[in-house]
This record gives structure tokens, C-alpha cells and sequence, in this order.
């Protein structure tokens, strides 16, 4: 394994001495339409509502189904295989955990009891999150290769809530090292079949993930000003306290989205995924500041303005975005990927409870 | 034509096959190698839908090896092997997903029916019975919760005024003052009084301070003593806990989080409220039919909440009728004039004492917020 990492090193070397990495250019094939998934979302609505919400698990799963179906890279279509009755058996298992838990907030009224509890489903929520995705990545396959994230819900959650503490007692200073610091955890512990995600970013990435995070910081305290002068003038002028209350608002709302976009750039970078014989592929995100802001506002539009009947097209218009510019770099097919290993349920012991087929995992995913 | 492709779950290695169904399989060939695997029929999952017009393939998988995928572009063969399979083979095919959602809709009838029909009659055989620890706890804390928005009108003259109105009804197990608890609340809101579970009677100083005669606060009384007698507010709060669990439920697996529940919540038990007022109603006429008053009295406080402005509109009808928690009062009023006449007209006790002038004193800057 260390002679991978070296190979993936020598990749990130020779692209900081400014040599260029020659790879082939590789781009996912997305053949959704907006009114395939309208007409899934819309019969997914309907059918939870006639069925009290029990449908919704299935539709969730039909849903998913679709949008990997239409995927491709390599001329080979994603597949999704997890099933309603996953999620649902999942919901029936965990529900009585939270009715319990909730049961004892409401009907003790202890204010520790409270806070126990609300910190244990915090926690739980946590581990929720990397257990959905451990679902996610178990039940989705390319070339009949399954994907995989190793690693336990609960180191994933403490890990998440060290870093959670850092960036507060750091006044947010260590955002982008905690964003990063994340990254790493759940890309390290990804795997393609037998071929594993690599991601180290360099100490470059971390000052220019820095850099944007003051920048924008300092920009959101500027519009925080406007907004807050746009009420003081309230009395003087209405136009006047209107627009700097506007500027404000729109200022605050856009401020991160340059971090944002850095982020998911560097996030990119310095990510691998190398087999077994060492063939590796590399990412790249195309993704520009002026281009994400025109996406944000065009998929706020389409919520805003047909009162949530544009969600489908929204998922539309992110998975074309997501693909367009994403480039992946390398040898599609001379990737030599096993089958991955152990079984697609996850952990055993208490973590099945969370991970397997019917755990929080399905819960959550 | 794409050419049908076949993963081993092995390897992410592609084969370009050719796929022929025999009599009880299907054989798979590699185009380059030869035979890779037969398939028995029974042994074949269809995993999804196909839709060859987008190019979309229709997936098999082998229930003995699930991780090895046929990926099947011809239509023709596509058909050809579902026609051999048997139907609870085909996981997400029309036929079994119409037949689950089916059972359903079923479950989800028997569900409402059961919601709507069930929990009032769940609600009515439980409410005498719950322990008086659970009631005595939930009545506290709404009590506590009401508390914190007004204060007590201290006037023991009064209270013991309006005491003595409720022994004078002569009621069973209303007999003596430790049967219940009189609270008069300091307001100058709409003319209100209702009761929480147990046996507390909340009166609002502003219905005391408008009445007109006794016969009036008898009427309210008696009404708000139906109540407690039919065990309503126990009801009502079974009813409000098993429609919130319900909908909290539904909201839930919906991804609304818990507005939908709230909404769910507060319509339902509207349409409840409106029956117990009657019942409420028919228990007051019964008790003020043998009492020293006269139903006149609840039949002028109703007749002055009447809206000054009447409206033809059917519409306004229709919505006073469905978004009112009581009844309209027009129909109570009807009710208490079909009362036999010889009960009705006659108002037999106008001392109202210092009743109309309870807690008129002007309240405090706090308490005059804490009323607003």
C-alpha cells in the first residue's frame, strides 16, 4: 500500500514542479430528463400521501435507481441496488430508539435528561450521516464492481465533533482545515471495488483554501454592515433602507460561495483512485466562481418561483452541473478492479444495528 | 444496436455477449471467449424496468451470485426471458410493484378509517380511566403553560359567589366545594371559561364582568361541568396524542419535517371539538332544566356573540363551519329555543352581585401585556 501512496505522491510532485500529468480525459454521460424525474417525484409524492408516508421508501429507492441508471462513464451505466424494504426495515428498526429517546424528554421534563438525549441523537446523527453513505456507496456499482467506505459510524462521529469543538473555540479560523480534514477521512476510507481513494492535500491547498475563507468572511461582515445600516436609515429613507437591506441580504447569501467553489476544487485535486496494479485515476473539478453563482440563482428561481413543483428539475439541473464539470482523469479501461471485499451489510456487532441492510444506514440513506 | 454486455461481479471486466433463451435458460457467450454462464429462469432477477428508447438496458441479476449483471439492450430477448419468469422474480416489474402498492392503499384506508373512526371511540372508552398521576401531571403543565400568560383574579367574594352556583345546579358529584376547583382569570378577552383535565373550571373575568343575569354564568357553568362529566379534555388529549404520533409518522416518511404533523394535528381535532360543545350543550339543558335557572340565560350570552354582520354568503358559511372549533353559534341557539317553552323566557335571578365588576381595577403594565 505505501508504494501506492508513493506513486499517487510522485503524481502530486511533478504537478507542483509545474510538470503537466498527461492523462486521458474522461467525463461522466448523464441522458436524464427533467420530466423523467418530475414524473417519478410526482408519483413519489402522491403514492407517500395516499399511503401515509410508508411509500416514500420506495420512491426514495426509485428515485436513486433513475438517476444512477443514468449515469455512465465508460460507456457503462451506474446501477443502484439497494430496495424500499432496506430503508423501510431500517426506519422500523431505529424509530423505536427515537420514540423512546423523545418519550423520555417529553415525559421526564429533566433538564439533563434533555440534554443527554439531545446529545446522543446529535451524536447519532453524525454516525447516521457516514452510515447513509456507507449504505449509498454499498448499493452502487459500475461494471458490476460495488463501491465501498470502511471505517466505524462512531469514530467517524467523535472525529466529526473534535473538529466541530476546533473550529468554535477557534473562532472559525480552522474551517478549511477541518473541511479538508474531513475530506480526508470519508475519501481515504472510499474504495471502488478493490481500488481505494487516496487524498492528501498539500500545505499549498490549505493557504489557499485559507486565503478565500478570510476573503469571504471579511466580505459577509460587510454585508452584515450594509444590512444592519439598511435598518438604521430605516427613518431617513425607505428606498434607501430597502436597497441596502436587499444588498445586505444577497450580499450575505453569496458571500461563501467563492470558498465554497475553492473547497470543492481542491477537494478534486489532490484526490486518486489507484488498482492493484498501480493504474490510477485522477480528479478535476471545472467548476467556475461566475458559473456556480448562475447555477445557485437559476435553481433558487426554479424552487422560488414554482413554489417547490421545480425540486425535479433542480435535481436535474445539479446532476447535469455535477457532470459537466467533472473530469476524470486516466485509463478507464485499463482499470483492473476486483470485486470488493467482505459483505455489502457493513459491520457487525452494535454497528449493525446503524449499517447493515435494515439499520440506521437504510434509515438515514 | 448496442451490443448486450455482461459483468462477472468479479472483475470490472466488460463482455460483449450474445444472450440465447433455451427451454429453461438462457445462455450467455462471450463474443470473444465462448460460453461464460447459463442462467437458469428460476434463478433470474429482473432489477428494473428497462426502458430501451433512452438506451437503457434492462438489468438481470442471478439470485445465486447477485454481484454478476446482465445488462440486456435487444428488446426482443429482454422479453423473451421475462416471459419465462415467473412473476415474484421480477422485483421491480409493474405486476409486483402494482400488487405491493395495492396492499398499500389497503393498509392505507384501513389506516384512516381507523385514525378517524378508531381513536374518538379509543379516546372515549380510555378517557374515564387514565391514571389521575398522568392526568393530574398533564393538567399541571398546561396549567402552568396558561399561568405564565395570565394572572389569578384573587376574589375570594366572587369565587365563592360562583361556588355556590355550581352546588346550587345540583349536580352529582359536583355536591360539595371539594368536588372541584374554581380558577378566575384576569381578562379582558372575548367572554370565555373551559376546563382541564381533572376537575378545574377556568372562568375569564371579561365573561363575568359582561354577563347579565346568573342564569347566564349558570349556563356557561353547567356547560363546562358537561364537559368534565363526559371526560372530554381525557379525550381530547388521547385524541391529540395518537393524531400526533400518527402524523409526526406521516410528516416524517414525507420528509416534511413537523409542520404537516401540526397542521394534521390541529384540523383533527377540530371537527372532534365541535361534538363534545353539543354534548357539552345537551348536558347544560338537561342540569338548567332542573335547576332554579332558566336557559334563557345561555340563550342571551350566545345571542350578544352573535356577529353583528350576517353574511348570505355560502362560502363563509361553508368556512365558518369547517375552521371554527365550536360550533356555529346561530345552531346552538336553535338548539336552546327547541327546549320546551315552559323552561325557556324566564329569567329568574339577576343578582349578579360583584361579579360585573371583577378585576375591573386597571391592571398593571405587566399584566396588561401579559393580556395583550
Amino acid at each position: 500500500m505505501g508504494e501506492i501512496v508513493d506513486s499517487s505522491d510522485q503524481a502530486v510532485t511533478q504537478k507542483a514542479k509545474g510538470g503537466k500529468v498527461s492523462l486521458t480525459k474522461n467525463k461522466f454521460t448523464y441522458t436524464g430528463t427533467g420530466g423523467e424525474i418530475f414524473k417519478i417525484w410526482i408519483i413519489n409524492i402522491l403514492l407517500s400521501i395516499v399511503t401515509l408516508g410508508i411509500y416514500s421508501f420506495w420512491g426514495k429507492t426509485k428515485m436513486r435507481r433513475y438517476l444512477a441508471s443514468v449515469l455512465s462513464i465508460g460507456g457503462s451505466r451506474l446501477e443502484y441496488t439497494g430496495t424500499g424494504k432496506e430503508i423501510f426495515m431500517g426506519f422500523i428498526k431505529v424509530f423505536p430508539l427515537f420514540a423512546v429517546a423523545i418519550g423520555l424528554v417529553i415525559f421526564l421534563q429533566n433538564p439533563i435528561v434533555t440534554l443527554v438525549v439531545y446529545a446522543g441523537l446529535g451524536f447519532l446523527a453524525l454516525a447516521g450521516i457516514y452510515a447513509g453513505l456507507k449504505y449509498k456507496a454499498s448499493r452502487t456499482t459500475w461494471r458490476g464492481i460495488r463501491a465501498k467506505v470502511e471505517g466505524s459510524i462512531f469514530k467517524y462521529a467523535l472525529f466529526r465533533i473534535k473538529w466541530l469543538f476546533l473550529r468554535a473555540v477557534s473562532f472559525g479560523l480552522l474551517i478549511p482545515r477541518a473541511d479538508l480534514r474531513v475530506t480526508e477521512y470519508v475519501y481515504n476510507n472510499a474504495y471502488i471495488g478493490d481500488a481505494k481513494f487516496h487524498f492528501k492535500f498539500s500545505d499549498d491547498s490549505l493557504k489557499t483554501l485559507f486565503r478565500r475563507h478570510m476573503a469571504t468572511l471579511l466580505f459577509y461582515v460587510i454585508a452584515l454592515i450594509i444590512f444592519v445600516a439598511g435598518f438604521a436609515v430605516a427613518g431617513f429613507s425607505t428606498i434607501l433602507s430597502v436597497l441596502l437591506v436587499f444588498v445586505g441580504v444577497i450580499g450575505m447569501v453569496i458571500s461563501r460561495v467563492p470558498y465554497k467553489v475553492t473547497l470543492i476544487k481542491e477537494q478534486m485535486k489532490y484526490l486518486y483512485l489507484v488498482d492493484n496494479k498501480k493504474q490510477f485515476l485522477r480528479f478535476k473539478s471545472t467548476i467556475s466562481l461566475k458559473e456556480y453563482v448562475k447555477f445557485q440563482l437559476k435553481i433558487a428561481c426554479l424552487v422560488i418561483f414554482t413554489f417547490g413543483l421545480g425540486i425535479p428539475f433542480v435535481i436535474h439541473a445539479n446532476m447535469k452541473f455535477v457532470v459537466e464539470h467533472l473530469i476524470i482523469g486516466g485509463e478507464l479501461d485499463k482499470l483492473e478492479l476486483g470485486q470488493a471485499s467482505g459483505p455489502r451489510e457493513g459491520n457487525e456487532g452494535i454497528e449493525d444495528l446503524f449499517t447493515g441492510d435494515d439499520g440506521l444506514g437504510a434509515f438515514v440513506g | 444496436m448496442k451490443p448486450d454486455l455482461f459483468f462477472d461481479g468479479k472483475t470490472s471486466q466488460i463482455h460483449e455477449v450474445e444472450v440465447s433463451p433455451a427451454h429453461d435458460m438462457i445462455v450467455i457467450k462471450s463474443r470473444v471467449t465462448g460460453l461464460l454462464v447459463t442462467w437458469s429462469f428460476e434463478d433470474i432477477i429482473l432489477n428494473e424496468l428497462g426502458k430501451t428508447k433512452k438506451g437503457r438496458p434492462f438489468v438481470f441479476s442471478n439470485k445465486h451470485d447477485q454481484d454478476a449483471r446482465l445488462h440486456c439492450y435487444d428488446r426482443d430477448t429482454s422479453n423473451q426471458i421475462i416471459s419465462n419468469m415467473h412473476h415474484s422474480q421480477k422485483q421491480e416489474w409493474i405486476g409486483a410493484s402494482g400488487r405491493a402498492l395495492l396492499i398499500l392503499a389497503v393498509f392505507a384506508i384501513f389506516f384512516i378509517v381507523s385514525v378517524y373512526k378508531g381513536l374518538p371511540l379509543f379516546s372515549k372508552a380510555v378517557a374515564p380511566h387514565l391514571p389521575e398521576t398522568v392526568v393530574s401531571y398533564i393538567s399541571g403543565q398546561i396549567e402552568a403553560d396558561l399561568m405564565r400568560k395570565f394572572s389569578e383574579c384573587n376574589d375570594a367574594e366572587v369565587k365563592s359567589h360562583v361556588e355556590d352556583i355550581v352546588l346550587s345546579l345540583e349536580i352529582e358529584d359536583f355536591k360539595t366545594k371539594e368536588d372541584f376547583e374554581i380558577v378566575l382569570i384576569k381578562s379582558r378577552r372575548k367572554p370565555n371559561a373551559f376546563v382541564l383535565p381533572g376537575r378545574k373550571i377556568f372562568i375569564f373575568s371579561s365573561l363575568l364582568n359582561e354577563a347579565k343575569s346568573v342564569d347566564e354564568i349558570a349556563g356557561i357553568l353547567a356547560h363546562e361541568i358537561g364537559h368534565i362529566h363526559h371526560y372530554h379534555a381525557n379525550e381530547a388529549m388521547v385524541r391529540q396524542a395518537g393524531f400526533f404520533t400518527t402524523m409526526q409518522m406521516i410528516s416524517w416518511g414525507l420528509g416534511f419535517g413537523d409542520t404537516a404533523s401540526r397542521i394534521g394535528v390541529t384540523l383533527a381535532n377540530l371537527s372532534f371539538s365541535r361534538e363534545d360543545e353539543l354534548e357539552a350543550d345537551d348536558f347544560m339543558m338537561e342540569v338548567i332544566a332542573k335547576s332554579p335557572y332558566s336557559i334563557k340565560g345561555a340563550t342571551d350570552f350566545f345571542e350578544r356573540r352573535l356577529p353583528t354582520v350576517k353574511t348570505d354568503n355560502e362560502y363563509l358559511k361553508t368556512a365558518e363551519k369547517y375552521l371554527s372549533t365550536h360550533p356555529m353559534v346561530s345552531i346552538r341557539i336553535e338548539r336552546f329555543k327547541a327546549r320546551s317553552s315552559k323552561e325557556y323566557y324566564e329569567v329568574k335571578s339577576k343578582r349578579l352581585d360583584k361579579m360585573n365588576n371583577l378585576c375591573l381595577s386597571s391592571p398593571t403594565q405587566q399584566e396588561q401585556s401579559k393580556n395583550e
